[in-house]
């Protein structure tokens, strides 16, 4: 299942976002898109998922071009994990991860048995199965991200779009969530996330792609990418990129004395 | 299993609230301004069994009068919770109901221009059940082509918009109407009544309702996945745009229908889905068939009141705004954390 | 004698020139108490609503400048012709008013008729419309019991003692020979009735409103008792219908009259004694109705039909020549054959140019 965006031009109707954008993306791979707020990576997402109009160029996916697709098709091939929002209703975490098996059953269907263990184990994967009769409103922030991530996870999609996966998570969750990412991608899963935290790209991503004003000005693996010249120019600060013992490479910034 | 806590409360209250309603409605057939002994209830009964033609008034008065006029109240009562549970979950707000694209308003529009021009019954139903269809597709071909970027947004407004101009309209239907004659009459039938409902008017309004319900029914997960959003709906492969044309037609459908037969009655869309929702949560599957049984079981409660009172009767819009304003406002004040 | 003190003079001439110069003005005291200068001589007269402009047209129809509401189809044949095209004006009660103040300032009125309640409410609003528009208003008892007291007092306020004489004498002898009649009925032999208003018959008004009081005076018992003193317009449940099983029915709703005329058509209705004893009556409507809409001396030939329906030959009643009289004095107009056929269709319970049914 391979994403490919050719010089795709993205925004809203009044709006140009960004253009000249080109990326591809393959199940097992995991992409990084970095870049600061208001560069245009919820945009860029929205119209990788066809949930936007491109404004120029085209998205393929899995060969086919998305706007051939229907929305069962797309939701099939490609899932959404979006931003922390507050769910208008009180869904139990079982139902709301049933939702994501929707888009495999017919139209006038409900889900099956087999579908409730596809949720259950889903839940369990991310480590909420106690959760799971619980009111997702009742839920902390970090918790229902988690929920989110597990309705994706049950989609059963081979590729997985996330804004922003691990704010509002505490340490701990971001860790566990970041593991899951590696665990999907090397069950052939491939997954596009966005991130403010350069440690995150290194530790998950096997290739990294750095964006600013709507442009993708660096495409590569994390350490071609992620150079402290390149993270001065796109964010304004110093950062120094060291290689620790074990042999992971973070990115600390330095602060003025 | 999965949700076994939150499943198994719901497995036991959604019969339950069948039982309610027919409990209800058995409660409701003893009581009226007609005197019917037990002795002559049951030789009604068997009469109706054997299919003899009533020939007694107490048959006439159970089979053509009670009778219909519960299960009007059943019907209409469930249509409109039933629609409100649509329309709340359509639009992700508490404060919907099925009035929120003015149905009623054009409804209300239909009678009255039907009662100005001095029609026979049958016309007034068409026409109010023609204007709450009219004004809903308006207010749907003004969306269209706004366009906005949240289309529910956009229907709301047009709704109040629309709504607003059927309501001037009905305001000056009403300066110009007889006042010794037709004034009357619309300002009753603005007030809702199921006074006149006979069987014949449950034939006719059932097929609507039951075009309207079904698709309800079976659409049920993808109304579930609807009421996350537009955004999220799609992404999880539900073609939102079109679901909520036919959920948003089902549901007028449903509503014009009985509004026709029975005028304005307001609260029952409104009140009962949220009670409903704190009962069994806002999954769809069980939350639907939950507000339908109780908006049944609420409406014929209520028209039992309305029609026993006194000699007269009290319209019923008037008693399910006087029973379930205060309702509301409790509901308001304990649900501060929001919507459980 | 004392002679007269020129300043005084001077000041009582001043006073005579500064006082209100033209015709001559006369006091009356209408049917509510109030005192209300009147010009001399009334040549525009402004009905405030629906009853005012039938007492109106009955008394001087001269001098009407406009209807409340413009006349229908059916009902032109029944006005006489001069009337017949006068402007649609809108009501002027000093409440939910239609009229235009200006419009009805600019038609120059020497005067505004008010026919109905006299309590001090409507005394008030009188009060109200008069000072807003510095023309003289009266209100007039608009009870059936005081329609001729009304008429005379109407006489003396248009200047026309005789004409009001006619229409109250009229009156007098139509309640007087109702009360003999009356006399000798006692309370359960009178029937019980039920007012059908509305599309579904389900609207009715309750004993003791205005609305219904013709069925009280003439005899008959509405059936309709909200007994905690409740006035007015109320619908009611067929159930309930059947529960107080009316001996006649009187409805003036054509749409509702042709559903249970049929009595095949109609099961809620089949059950009550009124259907099944075919005693179900279309009340006329053209160019007033007979039994309301509007309330007011419209409601005198009603009175006399209705009183021939509830008690038969005991009060006779002509419906062709008494209508044709009662047409001719109060609205002016000979009513031809056609029309009156028309006019009274099924106004005695039966289809129209067949032979009698029961």
């Amino acid at each position: 299942m391979r994403l490919v965006a050719r010089d795709l031009a993205f925004g809203y109707p009044e709006l140009s976002v960004g253009r000249d954008l080109n990326l591809t993306v393959e199940a097992g791979e995991v992409l990084c898109l970095l870049g600061p707020n208001g560069c245009g990576k919820t945009t860029l997402f929205k119209t990788l998922l066809g949930l936007l109009q491109p404004q120029g160029g085209g998205v393929t996916l899995g060969g086919d071009a998305l706007a051939d697709l229907s929305r069962a098709d797309i939701a099939r091939r490609i899932a959404y994990v979006p931003q922390a929002q507050d769910t208008a209703f009180p869904y139990t975490a079982s139902d709301l991860v049933l939702m994501g098996r929707v888009a495999h059953r017919g139209v006038f269907a409900a889900p099956t048995q087999q579908d409730r263990s596809i949720a259950l184990n889903a839940l369990t994967e991310l480590g909420i199965a106690a959760l799971a009769a619980r009111e997702v409103t009742t839920l902390s922030g970090g918790q229902r991200q988690l929920v989110i991530v597990a309705r994706a996870m049950a989609q059963a999609a081979r590729l997985i779009v996330m804004d922003e996966p691990t704010a509002s998570l505490d340490f701990g969750n971001q860790v566990a969530v970041l593991a899951e990412i590696r665990k999907l991608a090397a069950r052939g899963t491939g997954v596009i996330l966005s991130t403010h935290d350069p440690d995150q790209a290194f530790a998950v991503a096997s290739r990294v792609a750095l964006m600013q004003d709507g442009v993708i000005v660096a495409q590569g693996t994390p350490s071609e990418v992620l150079t402290a010249a390149r993270l001065k120019a796109v964010y304004g600060i110093d950062v120094t990129v060291e290689q620790l013992a074990g042999g992971q490479t973070v990115c600390a910034p330095v602060y003025p004395r | 299993m999965t949700g076994s806590r939150a499943a198994s409360r719901a497995s036991w209250i959604v019969p339950g609230l069948a039982l309610l309603a027919i409990a209800v409605a058995a409660v409701a057939v003893t009581v009226g301004a007609f005197p019917v002994t037990p002795d002559g209830f049951f030789r009604a009964v068997k009469n109706l069994w054997s299919g003899d033609l009533p020939q007694t008034s107490e048959e006439r008065v159970l089979f053509g009068i009670r009778g219909p006029r519960i299960l009007a109240g059943l019907i209409v009562g469930a249509s409109l919770a039933g629609a409100g549970v649509v329309y709340q979950g359509l639009f992700r707000n508490p404060l919907v109901s099925p009035d929120v694209l003015g149905v009623s308003a054009g409804a209300g529009l239909g009678a009255v221009i039907g009662i100005f021009l001095s029609l026979p019954v049958f016309a007034i139903q068409m026409l109010a059940f023609g204007g709450g269809l009219a004004t809903v597709g308006l207010v749907y071909l003004v969306a269209v082509a706004v366009r906005g970027r949240d289309p529910t947004l956009v229907l709301v407004l047009g709704g109040v918009v629309v709504g607003a101009l059927a309501g001037a309209a009905i305001s000056l239907l009403k300066i110009l109407a007889d006042p010794y004659d037709q004034l009357p009459a619309i300002t009753f039938w603005l007030l809702g009544s199921l006074a006149s409902v006979r069987g014949g008017d449950l034939w006719n309004v059932m097929p609507a309702v039951l075009i309207g319900l079904v698709p309800l029914v079976l659409l049920r997960w993808q109304i579930n996945v609807l009421s996350l959003g537009d955004e999220e709906a799609k992404s999880l492969g539900v073609e939102s745009g079109r679901l909520r044309v036919i959920v948003i037609a089902a549901a007028t459908l449903m509503t014009a229908s009985v509004v026709a037969i029975s005028g304005v009655i307001g609260w029952v869309g409104l009140v009962i889905p949220h009670i409903a929702r704190m009962l069994v949560g806002p999954n769809f599957e069980r939350l639907l068939p939950a507000a339908m049984l109780m908006g049944a079981s609420y409406l014929v409660l209520v028209d039992t009141l309305a029609r026993s009172l006194g000699r007269i009767e009290v319209p019923i819009g008037i008693l399910t705004a006087v029973v379930g304003a205060p309702f509301f406002l409790w509901l308001l004040w304990r649900g501060r954390h929001g919507w459980s | 004698m004392t002679r007269i003190d020129r300043r005084s003079f001077v000041a009582g001439a001043g006073l005579m020139l500064l006082a209100r110069p033209a015709r001559a003005a006369r006091t009356v005291t209408d049917s509510a108490g109030r005192t209300v200068t009147l010009p001399d001589r009334i040549d525009h007269v402004f009905a405030a609503g629906g009853p005012a402009s039938v007492v109106v047209y009955a008394m001087r129809p001269e001098t009407m400048v406009g209807w409340p509401r413009a006349l229908r189809a059916e009902e032109r044949p029944f006005i006489a012709p001069a009337q017949r095209d006068l402007p649609e004006v809108g009501l002027l009660t000093g409440r939910g008013d239609t009229a235009n103040v200006e419009t009805v300032l600019k038609m120059k009125p020497d005067l505004i008729v008010d026919y109905g309640s006299v309590r001090p409410s409507f005394a008030s609003l009188a009060d109200n419309v008069q000072q807003r528009t510095g023309i003289p208003y009266v209100l007039i008892d608009g009870r059936l019991n005081a329609a001729a007291a009304s008429f005379r007092l109407l006489g003396t306020i248009f200047g026309a003692p005789e004409r009001g004489e006619t229409l109250a004498r009229y009156s007098d002898d139509l309640l007087k020979s109702l009360d003999t009649t009356l006399k000798s009925i006692s309370e359960d032999q009178r029937p019980r009735v039920y007012l059908a208003r509305g599309p579904d018959g389900l609207e009715t008004g309750l004993r003791g409103s205005i609305n219904t009081e013709i069925i009280e005076r003439a005899g008959g018992r509405n059936v309709a008792d909200a007994q905690d003193q409740r006035r007015g317009i109320a619908k009611v449940s067929p159930e309930q219908i059947l529960a107080w099983n009316p001996d006649v029915i009187v409805t003036w709703d054509r749409n509702f009259h042709d559903k249970i005329a049929n009595k095949g058509d109609d099961p809620l209705w089949q059950g009550v004694k009124a259907v099944k004893d075919g005693r179900v009556y279309l009340a006329p409507t053209a160019p007033f109705g007979w039994i309301d809409r509007p309330p007011s001396i419209n409601r005198l030939i009603g009175l006399r039909w209705l009183a021939n329906l509830f008690h038969g030959a005991r009060f006779p009643f002509d419906i062709r020549q008494d209508t044709r009289a009662f047409y001719k004095l109060f609205y002016h107009v000979d009513v031809t054959d056609a029309d009156l056929d028309t006019l009274i269709a099924w106004a005695d319970g039966k289809p129209p140019s067949l032979p009698a049914r029961r």
